[in-house]
């Protein structure tokens, strides 16, 4: 005898097939169902960490590209220090080590009354559980004039690494003696909060060897960043910060910093106070919010992210539905991968424990991120966070003190490299 | 040093010119929540120290297998300072002594071999 879920919800209505559903699966001999969408970060270390867990349950993970790009190390494919090739990882590990069902197509309904997945390809994707782990989306209209068009064109964002990366190195590496870059910073929250000035460093490193009258301009969205106190000092000791030869400088939003619109024919920024600033290659990171599959699935119940119970990462919209990653609202914390590989192995702890009736206890998701200013200085922060009286708690967030020893600068950029390649590892091997 | 309010204390006093953005609750807050478990702790490590802190490379150490005294030793001297590392100190001053001695009871459980040629299940 068969009984699909909804069988049992048809035989003892929605309250029973709750609190059945274990029997059910019991009864039905057939292994429960996990549906994973997105195969970054968040969705690969989902898959890979639920296996670890439980040999027999079901994992499909429905991703559109056949291969990943990890975006933590593509600011250093712009200063050569890295390849693309380098940061890419296909889906094989998972499919043939992790036994994971890896759909190349694009997720776009849920039918939460079903618990069906439905995609672009015309799969329907029965789940137990669904754990959404897309990502953000742009806000492009935020910027009066830019477009996802101009993005993939002469304006790339670069802020998902893959074509747009190596565009930005073209463009910028290319530019006439004494050129300008303008890097346009978003406000808060957006993945990955030091990356844009890593990426100005990086350029900069680049650019006094190759281009060394060439400037970068940041204009900001925020009064400050995060690390600034090593970056500022970085810049000051390679890069003449402060100084009217600087080859970096930065506009906080309190000075006027804040990019609103982009005309693209001229190549020039306009900004809050409606200065307009030429360059030569302006590379406009968009503020961002939750992806569209989610806002067009309503998991974001209005909201720029998807609001979530803090405890597991259910989704304020179904309880069967997770999110992690990017995609929610889990402040305090931060957007960062090595924070959404946490809340996976989290997850699937929860799932676990709900499948063996159990309490999974309590969580605790550490984000302990590295960034660099260049190949010889490094900088680290350690976050660590709790579930504590109903809500997330940020216990505590350490970043490490500038410091003027350049042994400890070149350890921590080491640990930086090492970080990145142990990462990768721990998602995909 | 094992006091917590002076260990607090000495941490608030020497972080200077960073102070507004960094924060620090003692782990003792957290003493009366359900545990975490030592799988969930470790998970946390492995970022850094491999699957199973089973990762072997020239700078994140293997935690899979490490002996268990050792492991704990280890921690409570970054911990409190004793031992100075490049972030180990601030990691290790989240966790409460109980969950450290979970930690290596999660560790040292673990086969000392690198995560790759572990066979699943």
């Amino acid at each position: 005898m068969l009984l699909s879920r909804r069988d049992v919800l048809k035989l003892f209505g929605a309250t029973a097939a709750t609190g059945l559903l274990a029997p059910a699966r019991v009864l039905a001999g057939t292994p429960p169902k996990l549906v994973i969408v997105g195969g970054g970060i968040g969705g690969a270390a989902m898959a890979k960490y639920m296996r670890i867990l439980n040999a027999d349950i079901q994992i499909t993970v429905v991703e559109p590209n056949a291969e990943y790009i990890f975006c933590p190390g593509s600011n250093e494919v712009l200063n050569d220090e890295v390849s693309l090739n380098d940061l890419t990882v296909t889906y094989d590990t998972l499919r043939n080590r992790y036994g994971v069902t890896v759909v190349q197509d694009k997720a776009t309904t849920i039918d939460y009354t079903r618990r069906q997945l439905h995609t672009a390809g015309g799969h329907t994707l029965p789940y137990d559980w669904l754990v959404v782990s897309t990502g953000p989306d742009f806000v492009y209209s935020a910027i009066e004039g830019y477009s996802a068009q101009l993005a993939h064109g002469d304006f790339p964002h670069a802020w998902k690494a893959g074509p747009q990366t190596l565009r930005l190195k073209q463009l910028y590496q290319s530019m006439k003696p004494g050129g300008t870059v303008v890097i346009s910073s978003p406000p808060m929250p957006y993945r990955c909060p030091p990356a844009p000035y890593e990426r100005a460093s990086f350029m900069a490193a680049w650019l006094k060897e190759h281009n060394p009258t060439a400037k970068i301009i940041i204009l900001d969205s925020k009064p400050d960043f995060i690390f600034q106190p090593h970056y500022e000092t970085y810049w000051k000791e390679t890069f003449g910060y402060g100084t009217d030869n600087a080859m970096i400088e930065w506009v906080g939003s309190h000075q006027g910093g804040t990019v609103q619109a982009l005309d693209a024919k001229t190549r020039t920024v306009i900004t809050a106070d409606g200065e307009r600033i030429q360059a030569d290659v302006i590379n406009i990171i968009p503020p961002e919010q939750t992806s569209t599959f989610a806002r067009e699935n309503d998991l974001n119940l209005g909201k720029a992210w998807v609001p979530i119970h803090p405890k597991d990462f259910r989704s304020r919209k179904d309880p069967n539905v997770f999110v992690i990653g990017d995609a929610s609202e889990a402040d305090p914390m931060v957007k960062t991968g090595y924070m959404a590989s946490n809340q996976a192995k989290w997850v699937a702890q929860v799932i676990q424990a709900e499948i063996e009736g159990r309490d999974p206890g309590s969580p605790i998701w550490t984000n302990n991120c590295v960034a660099m200013a260049g190949d010889d200085f490094g900088m680290t922060i350690t976050d660590t966070f709790r579930f504590h009286q109903g809500r997330i708690e940020l216990q505590e967030t350490i970043q490490a003190p500038v410091s003027d020893n350049p042994h400890l600068n070149a350890l921590r950029a080491a640990v930086a490299k090492n970080w990145q390649r142990t990462f990768r590892r721990d998602i995909f091997e | 040093m094992r006091n917590p309010i002076l260990v607090l204390l000495l941490f608030s006093l020497s972080l200077g010119a960073q102070a507004e953005s960094n924060v620090f609750i003692a782990p003792d807050r957290y003493k009366n929540d359900p545990p975490v478990s030592g799988q969930v702790l470790g998970d946390n490590c492995s970022a850094c120290h491999g699957t199973h802190g089973a990762v072997f490379n020239e700078i994140m150490p293997p935690l899979a297998g490490m002996d268990r005294d050792t492991f704990v030793k280890l921690m409570l001297d970054f911990k409190y300072g004793v031992r100075p590392t490049i972030v180990m100190n601030d990691v290790a001053k989240a966790y409460t002594e109980e969950e450290i001695r979970r930690m290596a009871d999660y560790f040292s459980s673990l086969p000392a071999v690198p995560w790759k040629q572990q066979t699943l299940h």
